[in-house]
């Protein structure tokens, strides 16, 4: 764990207009790690990673890519390094998965050169690892949320950069396709080497599929660590204002979160 | 397998990327591309399969432009004309007449189809094409301003305003966007904003137009009215060499820009993940486009349709994601050909504008259709 940061924040208030929504937010990200980024609404995780993806430029302090400034780099050789899946993306009607896929490849491939066999083989091998090739000719808009939002990710692992980005990847899935989604993300790190920063709203979730936790409130960093240390029922009464058990599940030993009965909490209060 | 949260066991590994190999220098692969040299490009069997018959069909028109017509000149002798050797009114005929009309019409027609594929690929939205974001109409409305000035109209004789329409719609249709885009402009670029500033711009210009035309001398009435229905009966070879670099730049810079369009479908949020600089790339792409535009306006006056219709059938024609520029200035062309043919062999001579109308507008709504068909199965 001792190698430096590829990925680092230092002082950055970042926000939209008059609102600010990071305030002097120092953070290193782990090399080879999945990070997760938990935190009540509103308190900047998506922010933050708009940030990190260069898609919003902070207003004070600066994001460090391998020890240089974020914002030096050509866009191209950013995307060769660093990719970020946003919120909910939208293909445009009757794209296929395969095309999507390859789209991957562009930061990597001259205006004149826009084929190779090699990038066909790289998409193809992105498609497998996410579990879609079976897909490679469905129009994304017939496949299911889950299968949608693999096939997104499978665009950014043809990317083939060391840094991935996820906002929200769960979002509107349910738990099975959650967790399908999840593994796939811990699978990517393990195999591959990949440092993968992700956004999640889920707390069980989040405790169960990450090396390290980033907690925020309101734009600041309120807490970070291994899941097991930092997702304690004092940081979820503090932070999310969320009275809780936190415990290790019997079967698999990790950490399980569990909101605790509302009652409790008027009994606490009274 | 499940996932273990504490990794300290596993070792954090130094990401590498596979190192890629160089392929052929050729490569022909039928399901996905072609490769010559350093250039390469990703050819689905189903475009290629448009592209040849377009083509084809398109090269097939322009035969039977040049060489049929209501004069008539033996195909022998149109050869030889078109080698060089004709005599004064085969020369009027084949080259004057037929040639630089059809010359005209593939131009203008592309022109027209690629622009509108950008600003529909651009805006994310298949309304906005130039004729309705107000381009075409801030054109018409200062050329047409032109034309019904009386002083302007007395000084400069007879044909003078007519030659000045052409610098004047250009001029029009560049200070328009300019107009459109600053009104539009929020801190960014938004396509949907600039929709409704070029629709309420549009409407405007329009009215101005019918403004002017009323207050006009019937005369200069006459002359704005034929300009603004879009027509190619007097075109000259001139125009053509003033149009061909126009189209053959812009042609050159859909390909360069082809990747960044590309990329914009997707969203503006993730084509900066994929490197593309979206705001460059807009303006750009909406810049190339008014050009384009705005050459077409000159040669041909507001020819209305092409630039709407044809990246729509474009799309579902070679079957691609979003309006395929390029694709779209063949299929632009073939329908301005198409519609210039017909328009000249119906007994009473139609303006262009007319028939791109009647025969783009049905083939649409047939495509849409069968887009429906296909995806409600």
């Amino acid at each position: 764990m001792c190698e430096p940061s590829p990925l680092s924040v230092h002082g950055v208030s970042a926000g939209y207009g008059k609102q600010t929504v990071l305030a002097r937010l120092s953070l290193e990200i782990p090399r080879g790690r999945v990070t997760t980024v938990i935190g009540p609404n509103g308190c900047g995780k998506s922010t933050l990673l708009r940030v990190l993806a260069r898609l919003l430029t902070p207003t004070a302090g600066h994001v460090l890519l391998e020890g240089e400034p974020l914002g030096a780099f050509r866009p191209r050789t950013l995307a060769r390094k660093l990719t970020m899946l946003p919120q909910n993306p939208v293909a445009p009607e009757s794209m296929t998965v395969s095309e999507l896929a390859a789209r991957g490849r562009q930061p990597h491939q001259p205006w004149y050169r826009r084929w190779d066999p090699e990038d066909d083989r790289i998409a193809a091998e992105a498609m497998a690892a996410t579990g879609v090739e079976a897909y490679a000719d469905t129009p994304l808009e017939e496949l299911s949320g889950g299968q949608r939002q693999r096939a997104w990710v499978a665009m950014a692992l043809a990317q083939q950069t060391e840094l991935m980005l996820l906002d929200e990847p769960t979002n509107h899935l349910d738990l099975a396709h959650a967790v399908e989604v999840l593994d796939l993300v811990v699978r990517l790190c393990r195999e591959t080497g990949r440092t993968i920063v992700v956004v999640l709203h889920d707390l069980s979730l989040a405790a169960r599929y990450t090396d390290h936790l980033v907690v925020l409130k309101d734009g600041e960093l309120r807490a970070q660590g291994p899941p097991r240390e930092t997702m304690t029922p004092e940081l979820l009464l503090d932070g999310f204002g969320l009275r809780a058990h936190v415990f290790d599940d019997p079967e698999d030993r990790l950490p399980t979160v569990v909101p605790a009965r509302t009652a409790q909490r008027f009994e606490g209060a009274a | 397998m499940r996932p273990r949260t504490t990794a300290a066991s596993t070792a954090a590994r130094r990401y590498r990327p596979p190192k890629v190999t160089s392929g052929p220098r050729f490569a022909l692969d039928p399901r996905r591309g072609i490769r010559l040299g350093p250039v390469a490009l990703t050819l689905r069997p189903r475009a290629f399969l448009a592209g040849t018959v377009t083509v084809a069909v398109l090269l097939v028109l322009c035969g039977v432009s040049v060489f049929t017509g209501s004069f008539d000149v033996p195909a022998d002798r149109v050869l030889a004309t078109l080698a060089g050797n004709g005599e004064s009114v085969e020369r009027l005929v084949v080259l004057d007449h037929r040639l630089a009309r059809v010359l005209a019409a593939v131009l203008v027609g592309a022109a027209l189809g690629c622009a509108g594929a950008l600003t529909q690929s651009v805006t994310r939205n298949p309304i906005a094409s130039p004729d309705l974001l107000g381009v075409t109409g801030g054109a018409s409305f200062f050329a047409v301003l032109l034309v019904t000035q009386p002083a302007i109209a007395s000084r400069t004789g007879e044909h003078a305003a007519a030659e000045l329409l052409a610098p004047m719609a250009v001029l029009g249709g560049l200070a328009t966007t300019a107009l459109i885009l600053a009104l539009s402009w929020r801190g960014g670029f938004d396509g949907l904003r600039l929709i409704l500033v070029g629709l309420s711009i549009n409407s405007l210009a329009l009215s101005g137009v019918s403004w002017l035309l009323t207050r006009a001398e019937l005369e200069q009435a006459q002359v704005a009215t034929r300009w603004l229905t879009g027509s190619l009966n007097g075109v000259r070879l001139p125009d053509v060499t003033l149009m061909t670099p126009v189209v053959l730049c812009g042609f050159l810079a859909c390909a360069v820009l082809a990747r960044d369009v590309a990329a914009l479908r997707l969203g503006r949020e993730v084509a900066p993940t994929l490197g593309t600089a979206p705001g460059r790339t807009e303006a750009l792409a909406l810049f190339v486009a008014v050009v384009l535009v705005s050459g077409a306006t000159a040669v041909a006056g507001p020819i209305a349709f092409v630039a709407f219709v044809a990246p729509q059938a474009a799309m579902r024609v070679f079957r691609t994601p979003g309006p395929p520029p390029l694709a779209a200035g063949l299929l632009g062309a073939l329908l301005v050909l198409a519609a210039d043919m017909t328009a000249q062999r119906l007994p009473a001579e139609l303006p262009v504008g007319v028939p791109t109308a009647i025969l783009g507008a049905p083939y649409l709504l047939y495509l849409l259709n069968q887009h429906r068909r296909r995806t409600s199965v």
